[in-house]
């Protein structure tokens, strides 16, 4: 942890390291389970999200920094640098204590109210003997047929054990020699819910681990061997791996063989029950090759992400925010095809999650049975398990359109997902593309071509979040509908960059990275402070979800420095410190990030123009992957009623006082002290 | 392809008659790149809306001009790029295409097997572009682009099309085409001879005489026309702009003044390559191409003594797909004019009758027009039949004896822009043969002709000669009678008393039926 001084000096930094603000955006979640003002089911979701992200955390970001040579300091831009040992030592030192944070909100605050409430997570010895016998014929039935207990001895290796599960480290006593133990390890098998659900007959809830089930009943398993101790623990591997694709003949057969090696990658932490002996951790440690601080010991139920499970019943609605279904769009309910609405309207938008997914749908559900349609193309990242998106492609292809889908077999996590759509659309003919060596397709477009009685038309389709429709009702999201001929030309054009059928071309009105987004995004800042005076200061408001690039950072400061007011809505990463400049220009800058029911997602960029106001929507957050690494685009939107709509996201972001905290000192977020609304007043909540 | 229209279209459009329209591409293999273009036009009007346009890198010309053939490497390469050109032309059920190489494929030793080899792997067919060809195309991209105030179309006027394999240089006496030539020096060829070390200085001083002497040719032709107007294109000459610091991006034509251009020129000599690359965001084979570019307009100035450049700022390879639309619309050739001029150019420098030569042509032209049945040949073998009136005494000029094998000779080697080169033959072949010896597969030329083309040439050259003959006793056209009968023809006229005098022997009757089956009889 950082000594007094060092943290001064920190301060004075201006920027903040990516990871040191990663770790405030992951506290805010922690912070949002810990608002008593949050339904209690909601709190629960916020600690599983603070464990899931972590756990991404530490298979990413904590491995990455691991793998570096701790004692030479790295550059980030220009002078900026840091040793990856004092990052590591201070990123692991705040984890901890971010932790135990959690684990007390959870055994102090959230379980206890919860039980209140009815709903418990119990032991085995909390239950009746009435629940102890349903929950052994559970166990005889759905679990020892899934159960592979592994024993460890020398003609038995430590096996490979796969990544985040949860496992159950068994020392027994050896049969034979009494003196002499052995080990085992179970693990809690995936297939089977965490928690076994249960009624105590009073209405309460009950849900009982499943590890507790399988500790219970290890007599079953190791007959003939004492047990001497059950303790579960869980691994986590170093997961962040990029495949040398810049001359891969076959990414797709790449990307297998490398996902088929995962279980070979470094474990990069072990977590352990608080009850498990010096002696079993040595001795797992040995095996796992972990050092000492990779260990963290919990107080607690291991791997808090399946709390979901909990947060998602059905049966307590009161303890959850209450629903706010999507409105129904009206472009679903008039009999006009979507290709009518489109041409009628010329272009209009949809605002996710508070507006249905829907119209995606059905235009591609209308693309793909319309005769008139002559070909389909459409970038793909994420989709959910059963996509009605992909179900629809397959329709397409099937009914004879041209269909070109850029699959991103890269995306991280969803690798074998996207790998097994893309079969699926390729055995119907379609044209799958599995994505570009060198570059990430994080764009987020489709193009319809149609013949109609005027001639081809195109209609296109861009947004801010993925074709997810399960997504699509958790994150706030743009899309864009439109049939203007020269945005279509441009969306035509990166598909053939996309698919490799043409170098980039000169853009009209998208604005795409690799190629000219970065320098675009320099120009409208560089632009809006040659204009910009005491007299007549510019205005400069982002939305995003990440700002980390520093040479970005860097001209926002110069335009802060010249008058230009600067706000920004960032939800998690924020590179700047604004309190490093100087007072006045500091002043200019508003930083918010907000943390609610939904995840923030949409980007949205505005540039006042000295009163020629220019918006920007699109798929790229401002960080250098997404800059020079990604296929990332921006799109104008240039209609009076929809930039009007964006003025209205933009507004109301800034202005939430309920969960919008804003930036009041380095790496620091603070709600005022009109967070909690009172009777009088209900503060603004943007979502 | 015949579209079937939703229900919800036909009950929500109203009722509006809409322009139909149609799909074509042109593709265009040149030495750097190639280019495919999508638009839809009106059938009607031609009213273009461009739907796609893709350009991919090619290695083509640096394999050619330093190996004389195209690399197996690069003719998959193409193949790879044209079988995703075949699949964007499948995607919206595109039939109409142009696919042309141009001057680096053109010169190849193997270009045949770069053509078969796509077409057998896309069924793709690309045809060579000739020189006269683009000369054609820059005159569309000059009256497309250049204003009107430059007086293009009455005036005097230089075009050079600098490429990286040629130069196509074009001059335009009062608005008339005067000649065109394509001359062997291009921006990449040039760079081939020399040595890869020598810095921009050192190719400045290298190349200067070799593009002096290249262009010794037009100095001479260019005295006829002392140009006040001097029009460049072409990527490099583009590309050359760019270093004049002048922001020429909103033109469609820019312009530069004489004095603005000596000034570039001091600046290159102190510019590296690399200089010219990195501070200019050019890539390398550009970068590298400017300097040779710089030395061949330095010349063109020189020997036309223009004050100004100009310099349209679109590609000519926008104004392929315009042409191309054009001709499938059936609209006139705006061309055609040009063409005529330089038919009657060249008549005029190899001193031919021009009184003569338009009289055996409008003899030519009714025979052609009232045996359409009998021959079958299209409307546009007629543009053949007159280059052949007009010129198949040309050969005088050479020499009076078999003076016909020279007027072949002629016709054969004179560039006419929009006449593609197995055109040109058939038309020089047809005067070939309008006097002696009847075509045969003895003669090395005929017999390299495809059987259709041959087909013309007996057809073509059949009509000349009763032509040349009619013309030779001063027939008048408008007494002239046709008379065609599925077993006969026959002709007279009012002027004599029998046509058959004016065909003292008969093998023109021979010549006639031989390629008919029908007998020409003379009342």
């Amino acid at each position: 942890m950082r000594t007094k001084p060092e943290k001064a000096k920190q301060e004075q930094e201006i920027f903040v390291n990516r990871d040191v603000s990663w770790l405030e955006f992951n506290t805010r979640v922690l912070e949002e389970a810990m608002d008593e003002a949050n339904p209690l089911l909601e709190r629960l979701k916020f600690l599983a999200i603070f464990s899931s992200n972590l756990d991404e955390f530490f298979m990413v970001r904590i491995a990455g920094i691991n793998r570096q040579p701790r004692l030479v300091p790295r550059k980030l831009y220009k002078d900026y640098t840091f040793l990856p040992l004092d990052l590591l030592n201070e990123l692991t030192g705040k984890i901890r204590s971010l932790v135990t944070r959690q684990y007390r909100c959870l055994y102090s605050e959230v379980l206890p109210a919860l039980a209140e409430h009815g709903i418990r997570i119990v032991s085995w010895a909390d239950l009746p003997a009435a629940l102890q016998v349903q929950a052994e014929e559970y166990f005889e039935h759905n679990i020892l047929p899934v159960l592979t207990p592994i024993g460890i001895d020398t003609s038995h290796p430590f096996p490979l054990l796969p990544n985040l599960e949860l496992e159950l480290l068994v020392r027994l006593q050896d049969h034979k020699k009494a003196d002499q133990e052995r080990f085992a390890v179970i693990e809690v098998p995936k297939v089977i819910p965490r928690f076994l659900p249960m009624e105590d007959g009073s209405g309460s809830k009950l849900f009982l681990p499943a590890e507790e089930i399988i500790a219970h009943n290890l007599s079953t398993l190791f007959s003939g061997y004492p047990v001497l101790e059950c303790s579960p623990f869980r691994i986590t591997r170093d997961m962040d791996f990029s495949i040398e694709d810049d001359s891969v003949a076959d990414l797709l057969t790449e990307m297998q063989e490398t996902l088929q090696k995962k279980t070979h990658r470094q474990v990069i932490r072990l977590e352990i029950s608080s009850g498990m002996t010096r002696r079993s951790c040595s001795w797992l440690s040995e095996k796992l090759q972990v050092a000492k601080e990779q260990i963290y010991s919990i107080h607690g139920l291991l791997n808090l992400k399946s709390l979901f499970e909990l947060a998602s019943i059905d049966s307590k609605p009161d303890l959850k925010d209450p629903p706010m279904p999507p409105l129904q769009s009206i472009y679903c309910l008039e009999k006009k095809s979507m290709f009518e609405h489109i041409r009628e309207n010329g272009r209009f938008m949809i605002h996710l999650p508070y507006e249905s997914f829907d119209p995606v749908i059905k235009l591609m559900e209308q693309a793909a049975e319309d005769p008139n349609v002559l070909a389909i193309k459409q970038t793909l990242y994420r989709v959910s398990g059963n996509s009605p998106v992909v179900q629809a492609l397959i329709r397409a292809a099937r009914n004879g359109k041209q269909v070109t889908v850029l699959f991103e077999i890269k995306a991280r996590f969803d690798e074998e997902h996207n790998i097994r759509h893309a079969r699926d659309l390729a055995e119907a003919g379609a044209h799958v593309v599995y994505g570009i060596a060198g570059l990430k397709v994080h764009c987020k477009a489709l193009l319809i071509v149609r013949r109609e009685e005027d001639g081809i038309r195109r209609y296109v389709h861009l947004a801010t979040g993925n074709y997810n429709d399960k997504t699509a009702r958790q994150y706030t999201d743009l899309g864009f509908f439109s049939d203007d001929k020269i945005l279509a030309e441009d969306v035509a054009g990166l598909f053939n960059v996309i698919t490799g059928f043409s170098d980039p071309p000169l853009w009209n009105k998208l604005i795409v990275a690799p190629f000219n987004l970065r320098e675009r995004l320099i120009y409208l800042i560089d632009r809006e402070a040659s204009l910009s005076s005491q007299e007549n200061p510019g205005h400069i408001r982002m939305k995003c979800n990440s700002i980390i690039d520093y040479e970005i950072i860097e001209h926002l400061y110069k335009a802060a420095e010249r008058h230009v007011k600067i706000e920004l809505v960032v939800r998690g990463i924020c590179g700047l410190n604004p309190f490093a400049l100087r007072s006045d220009a500091a002043k200019r800058i508003t930083i918010v990030s907000i943390l609610d029911r939904f995840l923030e997602h949409s980007r949205i960029y505005y540039f006042r123009n000295n009163g020629a106001p220019e918006y920007f929507v699109g798929s790229a957050d401002i960080m250098p992957r997404n800059l020079d690494r990604r296929i990332e685009i921006l799109f104008p939107v240039d209609r009076k009623n929809l930039q009007e709509e964006l003025d209205f996201i933009l507004r109301t972001a800034l202005s939430d006082r309920r969960k919008g905290r804003r930036m009041t000192g380095f790496n620091r977020y603070s709600r005022t002290d009109e967070a909690k609304p009172t009777p009088a007043r209900e503060r603004t909540r943007s979502q | 392809m015949n579209s079937v229209l939703s229900s919800s279209m036909k009950t929500s459009c109203p009722q509006k008659k809409y322009p139909q329209k149609a799909l074509a591409a042109t593709i265009d293999l040149g030495a750097h790149s190639v280019r495919m273009l999508i638009a839809e036009y009106e059938t009607i009007s031609g009213k273009t809306s461009p739907l796609e346009d893709l350009e991919v890198a090619v290695p083509l010309g640096s394999s050619v001009f330093r190996h004389g053939k195209i690399s197996n490497a690069v003719i998959r390469m193409l193949c790879d790029i044209f079988k995703n050109f075949r699949s964007k032309m499948d995607e919206y059920g595109i039939t109409q295409y142009r696919a042309i190489a141009t001057s680096a494929a053109r010169e190849a030793s193997n270009s045949d097997i770069l053509l078969e080899r796509i077409y057998h792997a896309t069924g793709i067919r690309v045809t060579i572009f000739e020189g006269s060809d683009e000369a054609r195309l820059d005159y569309f991209t000059v009256m497309d682009t250049v204003p009107a105030k430059y007086r293009f179309s009455s005036g005097n006027a230089l075009i050079a099309n600098i490429g990286t394999g040629a130069c196509q240089v074009s001059a335009y006496d009062s608005g008339k085409l005067h000649f065109t030539e394509t001359i062997k020096i291009g921006t990449l060829r040039v760079l081939e001879l020399m040595p890869d070390t020598m810095s921009a200085s050192g190719v400045r001083k290298y190349l200067t005489p070799i593009v002096n002497k290249s262009f010794s040719e037009i100095q001479n032709l260019a005295e006829r026309v002392h140009s006040r107007l001097l029009i460049a294109m072409g990527s490099s000459v583009r590309s050359l702009l760019a270093l004049s610091g002048k922001d020429f991006s909103k033109s469609r034509t820019a312009e530069l003044s004489a004095s603005d251009f000596d000034l570039l020129m001091k600046h290159l000599t102190d510019l590296t390559f690399e200089d010219i690359s990195s501070r200019y965001g050019m890539e390398k084979d550009l970068s590298e191409a400017v300097i040779p570019c710089a030395l061949i307009i330095s010349n063109l100035f020189r020997i036309t003594g223009a004050q100004k450049l100009l310099v349209p700022m679109i590609s000519t390879k926008d104004v392929l797909m315009q042409d191309f639309i054009q001709g499938l619309t059936g609209s006139k050739d705006r061309f055609a004019q040009q063409i005529e001029n330089i038919i009657k150019t060249t008549a005029e420098k190899y001193h031919t009758d021009a009184a003569y030569g338009e009289l055996t042509w409008s003899l030519a032209e009714k025979l052609f027009r009232q045996l359409i049945p009998l021959h079958g040949l299209k409307n546009e073998d007629l543009i053949l039949l007159r280059i052949a009136a007009l010129l198949h005494k040309s050969g005088m000029f050479i020499n009076n004896q078999a003076y016909h094998k020279h007027s072949f000779y002629i016709i054969s080697n004179t560039e006419i822009p929009g006449i593609v080169d197995s055109d040109r033959k058939v038309a020089a072949l047809t005067a070939r043969y309008h006097r002696k010896s009847f075509p045969g597969l003895q003669h090395a030329e005929f017999a390299a002709l495809t059987p259709d083309n041959r087909t013309r040439v007996l057809k073509l050259s059949a009509i000349l000669r009763i032509a040349c003959a009619l013309a030779q006793g001063n027939a008048s056209p408008d007494k002239l009678k046709i008379s065609w009968r599925p077993d006969k023809v026959i002709l007279s006229s009012s002027q004599y008393a029998s046509l058959q005098d004016l065909f003292p022997d008969e093998s023109v009757q021979e010549c006639f039926s031989r390629v008919f089956a029908v007998p020409l009889l003379f009342k």
